[in-house]
């Protein structure tokens, strides 16, 4: 009785969007797109449920500032903002590049710098050590100029750049292919030089996609870990993020690392919500 | 000091010349797809032409070997969206140009003031581009080219993408700001040709088919697309004793003789035109005998109701009758009809430009 009470709300809800007069009614969504839908839901919520309640939340807080959890956190707080301004001082000029220039081999280079995306990040991570690495292709030089890089911090923001750069990329190419060249047409044609234009016209025009951008490397950059432990290896203090200290305590203290877990995921849950007030508000460079 | 243009754009089948004297506004007409926005493109600097050069006061825009980019050339280009500065206010859209070319901020803004009230757009001044109507866009999008102080002003259909009734006031401003300046305007609409330019000049596939002042291609069209603008009928062909024989392209059948009045300057075997009003047209459904006139056999198209009367289009000719009369004909489309014109309403002239 109740069963059928809830499938015919289901189909009030389905059928006539709710059903409050005066709303627009949409066509509606057959029920079985809806059970795809909850279970989709239920495959990300559900773990994350399951966590939070096998959380040790009265010792949450002395888990949470332990030492090394301290030093993991602010660790992973420093790198991942140096590799997030690498990536828009980066990747800035290489989306204009992609949308803008016109050359032969920009579809290859295209395709190459998305790779990361696609990449495990310990191929990576070993493709970083066999170019920074002691015997790498450029490691060496490095070498000879006292400079290490593989194993320190350095290395840490690398790897997390790596893995973080193209998502900084294709949000703002996308951006300015949306936005297309009319505007900048039109500044070009008042006198304005490229570089005008760049700083008064596309630029501005760019900047809700950079913010969104940003914030999804900080969030990319802050979760690294395949890349970081190849490359970085995972010295406690110098290159043990967050991520490679949860995994170290998981096998230790496991109510550790589930502490540890919960706050990455409460800072990913605010970094979602930010990123999705951005986009929601497409006018924000529009009239107050 | 003038601007000259000498091109050729193969993919577009574009090849021009054109010239404009100082103070001049050229107005750019003919059909869809005849190249009159690639003109622009090449003169702005956003096409680059395969032939030929262009100078603007002594200074060659692109020529062999030659190019200017499009902000070192002193051309402005208005198209027919607004296209301000979403993050900039009126005002500060206005003053991009003279900023642009190195005016301090005052500078830039004194000039600014000055070209929005030019352009009844004074009060705008504060406001941001998202809360304007289009025909207050389109203002301040008028002031901004202006306070770009260019040598040429280009002016992509400028007036299309607004209401109509917002158009009529918009285009009097207009043209208020153009006297004297020199300007090229593409138009579709002939009222733009007749209260903005000082010339007109038609485009047929990427040639120039036509030009001269309004008043002389209205009075005397040379091309269907000027007929068409002056709602004239007009057949093609050459001079022939006591009028004209139509060509091949003329719809009729050829070697067809329209009678009618030839211009004194006209010689036999000319390539010429007849014209004539649809309204002197008589229609007949058979074949109207023992009168001095020109009848022509055809094919109803279409009949077109226009204002108080019918028009009756056959093929490339129209012929205007009262609603009655065609009704009482019993007209219909994939009939056959009689035009029936007097050679004294017909007049016939040469088919190029003299000089």
């Amino acid at each position: 009785m109740t069963n059928r009470d809830a499938m015919a709300a289901a189909s009030r809800v389905a059928g006539r969007g709710g059903g409050r007069s005066g709303r627009s009614a949409p066509v509606g969504l057959p029920l079985w797109v809806f059970a795809g839908a909850l279970a989709g839901a239920l495959l990300i919520v559900l773990p994350l449920l399951a966590m939070a309640l096998r959380t040790n939340w009265s010792g949450f807080l002395p888990l949470v500032t332990s030492s090394s959890a301290l030093a993991a956190l602010g660790l992973s707080l420093r790198t991942a903002a140096a590799s997030t301004v690498l990536c828009v001082l980066l990747g800035t000029p290489l989306a204009l590049v992609l949308a803008r220039a016109r050359f032969r081999g920009l579809k290859l280079l295209r395709a190459l710098v998305l790779l990361p995306l696609v990449l495990p990040p310990v191929v990576g991570g070993m493709a970083l050590l066999y170019t920074f690495g002691r015997r790498g292709l450029l490691g060496e030089a490095f070498e000879v100029a006292g400079i290490g890089i593989a194993f320190s911090t350095a290395a840490v923001v690398l790897a997390q750049t790596f893995v973080a750069l193209p998502f900084l990329v294709l949000s703002v190419e996308a951006a300015l292919r949306t936005a297309g060249t009319k505007f900048e047409t039109a500044a070009a044609t008042l006198g304005a030089a490229p570089g005008t234009v760049l700083r008064r016209v596309t630029l501005p025009l760019l900047l809700p996609s950079l913010a969104s951008g940003t914030i999804l490397c900080f969030a990319r950059a802050l979760g690294e870990f395949g890349a970081t432990l190849t490359f970085a290896g995972s010295l406690a203090g110098v290159t043990r993020t967050l991520p490679l200290e949860i995994y170290l305590q998981h096998e230790t203290d496991p109510d550790a690392a589930i502490a540890l877990s919960m706050l990455l995921v409460g800072t990913a849950v605010v970094i979602v919500a930010l990123t999705y007030s951005r986009t929601a508000r497409p006018g924000s460079g529009g009239a107050t | 000091m003038t601007f000259s243009i000498d091109a050729g754009l193969e993919d577009r089948g574009l090849e021009l010349q054109l010239a404009l004297r100082e103070g001049e506004t050229v107005a750019l007409m003919g059909e869809n797809g005849a190249g009159k926005s690639s003109v622009l493109g090449l003169i702005a600097g956003l096409l680059r032409a395969d032939r030929g050069e262009a100078v603007l006061d002594g200074r060659p825009l692109f020529g062999p070997g030659q190019w200017l980019p499009p902000h070192q050339r002193s051309v402005a280009l208005l198209s027919q969206e607004a296209l301000l500065f979403p993050q900039l206010s009126v005002l500060e859209n206005v003053a991009f140009g003279p900023r642009s070319q190195g005016k301090s901020r005052s500078a830039a803004r004194a000039q600014a003031r000055h070209w929005l009230t030019e352009a009844e757009a004074a009060d705008l001044a504060d406001r941001r581009p998202a809360s304007l109507s289009g025909g207050q866009a389109q203002r301040v999008a008028i002031a901004r080219a202006l306070a770009a102080d260019p040598a040429l002003l280009l002016l992509d259909e400028p007036l299309a993408a607004l209401d109509v009734a917002v158009a009529p006031v918009i285009r009097r401003m207009l043209r208020r700001v153009l006297a004297g300046r020199r300007a090229v305007i593409v138009t579709h609409d002939l009222l733009d040709a007749l209260l903005l330019a000082d010339r007109v000049v038609v485009l047929d596939n990427g040639r120039v088919a036509e030009e001269g002042t309004p008043q002389q291609l209205l009075a005397r069209p040379r091309s269907s697309f000027t007929a068409g603008l002056a709602g004239l009928n007009l057949i093609s062909g050459h001079a022939v004793e006591g009028g004209l024989r139509a060509g091949e392209r003329s719809g009729l059948p050829a070697g067809t003789v329209v009678a009618g009045t030839r211009a004194g300057q006209l010689l036999d075997g000319e390539p010429a035109v007849a014209a004539f009003r649809p309204a002197a047209v008589s229609v007949f459904t058979s074949h109207p005998h023992g009168s001095p006139r020109n009848v022509l056999e055809v094919i109803v198209d279409e009949l077109e109701p226009a204002s108080g009367h019918v028009l009756v289009r056959a093929g490339q000719l129209a012929a205007e009758v009262t609603p009655a009369a065609a009704a009482e004909l019993g007209l219909h489309p994939g009939g056959a009809a009689f035009f029936a014109v007097k050679a004294s309403e017909v007049s016939v002239y040469p088919a190029r430009t003299a000089g």
